[in-house]
């Protein structure tokens, strides 16, 4: 891996895990990557997107993806961010709609992510009023992203059949920091992909 | 019609601002995806410089252009996604 490709341990992902190592083989696109990866599923210290949102959507696209990758991880980490046995139950197995616990916000964002994961969101007018109505056009945008996030890293991990176990993409508890994200990638369109 | 409205050069706040002088410099133009991707600009400039790293060639790049090109165009049609 070169020295762009290589994160800092605890703070972006890690480059021991899977997933970083083999697409640490592509320094060019890693490098972007991988901050994209952390901003989505941590969040920034602009992020309005709730810690339990984010994971819930993370887990109901690894279960509709079936990558065993990420729902590992996932089922590791629903627990510290709030989300009940019953909960991840019913989000893996589809009967997530009938949940009482899940908040409006969260049941539109499943919604959502049950619409792209069929590729249907675009035909369902219904569940996009329903996200104007609880989400701002950013966290629109983050979602929609967060989501579309989820389905590459699925099939990516799925295509290239990583080994399940440390993912190197665990849910820090800390938002991803300006200062972290230039160490990482170096200056923003100066060094970068060109 | 857009979900969204996209953000304009004279609604360019300084931080979308840089961004569109970014995919500018990147991919020589401003899409409608990047100034979609404007309404939350911290994501945005990650994002452009990731497709760009990932879909566009470079001195790097170990692929051949004609099998990217292949590549997207099978997979926009799969999606049925004629952006």
């Amino acid at each position: 891996m070169s020295p762009a490709a290589r994160p800092r341990r605890g703070v972006l992902p890690d480059s021991s895990a899977p997933f970083v190592e083999t697409l640490g083989a592509v320094p060019r696109a890693a490098r972007w990557l991988l901050p994209v990866a952390a901003i989505l599923r941590r969040g920034t210290a602009s992020s309005t997107l709730e810690r339990r949102l984010r994971a819930l959507v993370t887990l109901r696209m690894a279960a509709l993806d079936g990558a065993g990758y990420w729902l590992t991880e996932q089922l590791t980490i629903a627990p510290d961010v709030g989300i009940l046995a019953a909960e991840v139950d019913a989000v893996v197995g589809g009967s997530w709609p009938e949940l009482d616990s899940l908040s409006e916000r969260e049941r539109v964002a499943l919604r959502w992510t049950d619409g792209m994961a069929v590729n249907e969101a675009k035909r369902d007018k219904a569940a996009f009023a329903d996200l104007e109505e609880l989400f701002d056009s950013a966290e629109i945008i983050e979602l929609t992203s967060l989501v579309g996030l989820c389905a590459f890293l699925d099939r990516f991990a799925n295509a290239m059949q990583l080994p399940s176990g440390h993912t190197g993409l665990s849910d820090d508890p800390q938002v991803v920091s300006r200062d972290e994200l230039a160490d990482w990638a170096g200056t923003m369109f100066e060094q970068g992909a060109r | 019609m857009a979900r969204l409205p996209i953000v304009r050069d004279d609604e360019a706040t300084p931080e979308v601002r840089a961004v569109y002088d970014g995919a500018t410099g990147l991919l020589a133009f401003v899409s409608n995806l990047t100034r979609t991707f404007a309404h939350a600009p911290e994501l945005a400039k990650w994002v452009v410089p990731m497709i760009a790293a990932i879909q566009r060639g470079g001195p790097d790049s170990m692929l051949d252009p004609r099998i990217k090109e292949l590549a997207i165009i099978r997979t926009s049609t799969i999606n049925d996604c004629f952006f």
